[in-house]
């Protein structure tokens, strides 16, 4: 089987990334057109190097998928055009803290705007408001700060702020975001901490702060963002609850839908859902496809449905993850799960020194754990919570069991750390180290010979180290 | 023979793709010229102080921005509160510096249901070290209930507990505040109505008469509404 043939989509995914990447230096749809390109005709250029037969007319269709991206991206980066004023009925749709304000996301007169009020002025999500007020465009970063809120705003369909003059009240939380309020409120109020901070961050995608600094000191911190490991979780366990009947497609889509909603949709859990809704679907057709393609597929969707989240931490984190476990050999059988997590510790690397400026290097070891036993601490923990969830007697002594174990995971994590303090910068040594090896796991995948993959990934390495 | 040739020449040109690439994103900066790049295109980072006086038709460029710079400046110390009384678990709490009075209660696990809701303002700002006591039902407290012993605060005069919202006070509630006159009152109050609302206390310097001193004299007594 061709490179072209196993994952046809890699190139079209490289192209649109870094189609992005140009645009938001050069704000040229020309140039972006030229970088999408250059990138996809060098990755076919290096698939070329197989000794197999080139596929013309795939590698045509490749391009042009590849210049589709940049000329819908110059479309969709565009300003959006706002009023200056609204007003009308709103249904709030998320409301979270932000610094010291509330967040709160509104759909009123078919927008949606952001609103950051005070902690007395907030509202549930789901409440509905008679609002009226101005229009603004959303901010850009500040001075000296990386985040940019515009983008992360965009990447949530949000177009605008708007600053109220008038914020009634007509109704509170209702229906979804009632159920979700009312579990929050059960998690929170009767289960012990550990198990109750594990299981806000598994079941709702919200962060107990506390179990957030301990997981980023132990460099396991991905395991509190819903991912595709989560994700998967609650596949399989439908899938074996269903009984793995092939022809079940509707349930397991429904369950993981659900899912993906009731925590929160973050990039990371729209990425695996959408990876395992494929799947789900070429299973049923009898054709499963390739894990780097599904991943590429589900990149592409989510960037063509709004090209924002490319500079999204969490998608950036969960693309590179899930292409690193994707593209893990086959031949290393139970291995490869002891592997994965060291793995992906390393390619994701740059990315989480970068953003939080030091990654543990304790997280190499704890990692070649953290991922199998987390695999089964959480599903354990999800069930020994519904007593105490539900107010059954004797509930609260099953959550305790729970929350031991989760104890026992803290000592041992604080002792590796103990015993590997050693913190890792970001550096171009840790760059370069990350991306050939991202690159070469990439390229052995996808059938280059080792040549070409270790010519191929130091190429690459070399050039994203030197964009970084 | 043949195959290595032609994968010495499929890597070849793979290689001047990634070259020309990195002479793209390096060289181009969104014309050719050799001037300084335009405030909308390239790596003109030092150009971001001066979006916020952009006109609005030009939001949509100013997305295009890029954000590469890395911040320099450590993240702030967190800092220590201590919250008591009626609250599910009563500690010492780490919070984000620049939080708030109910960031506290939250940590601290939420009001528990003997505790008073309406004796605490959940909008004043906290400071590290500060000890946030939440007044149970029928509890005689001080005003505002916080703090029981109230911590004194470097910035801040002893006794203002309660912040005065620049969105929605009058012109009279503005007087009482230090180096405020009626006329100036009066003035941030048409300045609010012309302009819209302030989206922080440092946008009360778009009012003719405050300038920076004054402003950081009556910023402890004030907080932004929306």
């Amino acid at each position: 089987m061709t490179f072209l043939a196993r994952a046809p989509l890699l190139p079209v995914l490289a192209a649109w990334s870094f189609s992005l990447v140009v645009f938001d230096l050069t704000a040229s749809c020309l140039a972006a057109l030229a970088g999408a390109l250059l990138a996809v005709v060098g990755l076919l250029c290096l698939g070329g190097m197989s000794r197999e037969r080139p596929w013309p007319a795939l590698a045509l269709a490749i391009i042009g998928l590849s210049l589709a991206g940049p000329v819908l991206f110059c479309f969709r980066l565009a300003a959006p055009s706002l009023p200056s004023f609204v007003s009308g009925e709103g249904k709030v749709l998320l409301e979270r803290s932000w610094g010291g304000r509330r967040l709160v996301v509104v759909d009123v007169s078919e927008l949606r705007l952001v609103s950051f009020v005070p902690a007395r002025r907030t509202v549930a999500a789901g409440s509905r408001l008679d609002l009226e007020g101005k229009v603004l465009p959303l901010r850009g970063p500040r001075d000296g700060e990386t985040f940019d809120f515009s983008r992360w705003a965009r990447a949530r369909g949000i177009i605008g702020e708007f600053s109220p003059s008038r914020w009634d009240l007509l109704s509170g939380g209702s229906g979804w975001h009632r159920w979700r309020g009312a579990l929050e409120e059960r998690l929170l109020l009767n289960l012990p901490p550990l198990v109750r901070g594990h299981l806000l961050a598994a079941w709702l995608g919200l962060r107990d702060p506390d179990l957030a600094e301990s997981h980023r000191r132990w460099g396991t911190a991905h395991l509190l963002a819903v991912s595709g490991f989560h994700v998967g979780l609650v596949a399989a366990a439908v899938l074996v609850l269903t009984g793995s009947r092939r022809e079940g497609l509707v349930l397991p889509s429904l369950a993981l839908w659900a899912y993906v909603l009731l925590a929160g949709a973050a990039a990371s859990a729209l990425r695996a859902a959408l990876m395992i809704q494929l799947y789900l679907v070429g299973r049923r057709l009898g054709r499963p496809g390739g894990g780097i393609n599904a991943v590429a597929l589900a990149g592409l969707l989510l960037l063509a449905w709004r090209p924002w989240w490319f500079w999204d931490v969490g998608w950036r984190l969960s693309m590179t993850a899930a292409l690193t476990l994707a593209a893990l050999p086959e031949n290393l059988g139970a291995r490869s799960f002891l592997l994965a997590g060291p793995a992906v510790w390393l390619t994701t690397a740059p990315l989480s020194a970068g953003t939080f400026g030091a990654v543990p290097l304790a997280g190499l070891v704890l990692n070649l754990a953290a991922l199998p036993l987390f695999g089964l601490l959480l599903p354990l923990a999800s069930v020994a919570a519904l007593p105490a969830l539900w107010g059954w007697a004797g509930g609260p002594i099953v959550a305790t069991f729970a929350e031991d174990l989760f104890a026992f995971w803290a000592w041992a994590a604080d002792g590796v750390v103990r015993f590997v303090p050693a913190l890792v910068a970001p550096s171009a040594l840790l760059f370069s180290a990350a991306f050939f090896v991202f690159f070469l796991l990439l390229f052995r995948k996808v059938g280059l010979p080792s040549p070409a993959a270790l010519g191929g990934a130091t190429s690459l390495a070399l050039f994203c180290s030197l964009l970084s | 023979m043949r195959d290595r040739w032609k994968s010495f020449l499929f890597f070849s040109a793979a290689v001047v793709c990634l070259f020309f690439a990195w002479l793209l994103v390096s060289r181009f900066s969104g014309r050719w010229e050799r001037s300084d790049p335009s405030v909308l295109a390239g790596p003109a980072l030092s150009l971001k102080a001066q979006k916020e006086e952009l006109p609005r038709e030009n939001e949509g460029e100013r997305e295009s921005l890029p954000s590469l710079e890395r911040s320099e400046t450590p993240a702030p110390e967190p800092w220590v509160v201590y919250v008591t009384g009626g609250v599910r678990n009563p500690g010492v709490y780490r919070v984000d510096a620049g939080s708030r009075v109910y960031v506290a209660v939250e940590m601290a696990g939420g009001f528990s249901p003997e505790g008073d809701a309406e004796a605490v303002n959940l909008a004043e700002n906290l400071f590290d070290g500060r000890h946030v006591h939440v007044p149970r039902k029928g509890e005689r407290t001080p005003a505002a209930g916080l703090p029981a012993k109230p911590s004194p605060r470097p910035d801040a005069s002893p006794g203002s507990q309660t912040l005065l919202d620049v969105n929605g006070a009058t012109a009279s509630q503005l007087a009482t505040l230090p180096g405020i006159g009626p006329k100036l009152s009066e003035a941030i109050v048409a300045d609010r109505e012309s302009k819209g609302f302030f989206r922080s206390v440092d946008d009360l310097t778009r009012v003719r008469g405050i300038g920076s001193a004054k402003l950081e004299a009556i910023r402890p007594f004030l907080t932004v509404g929306p």
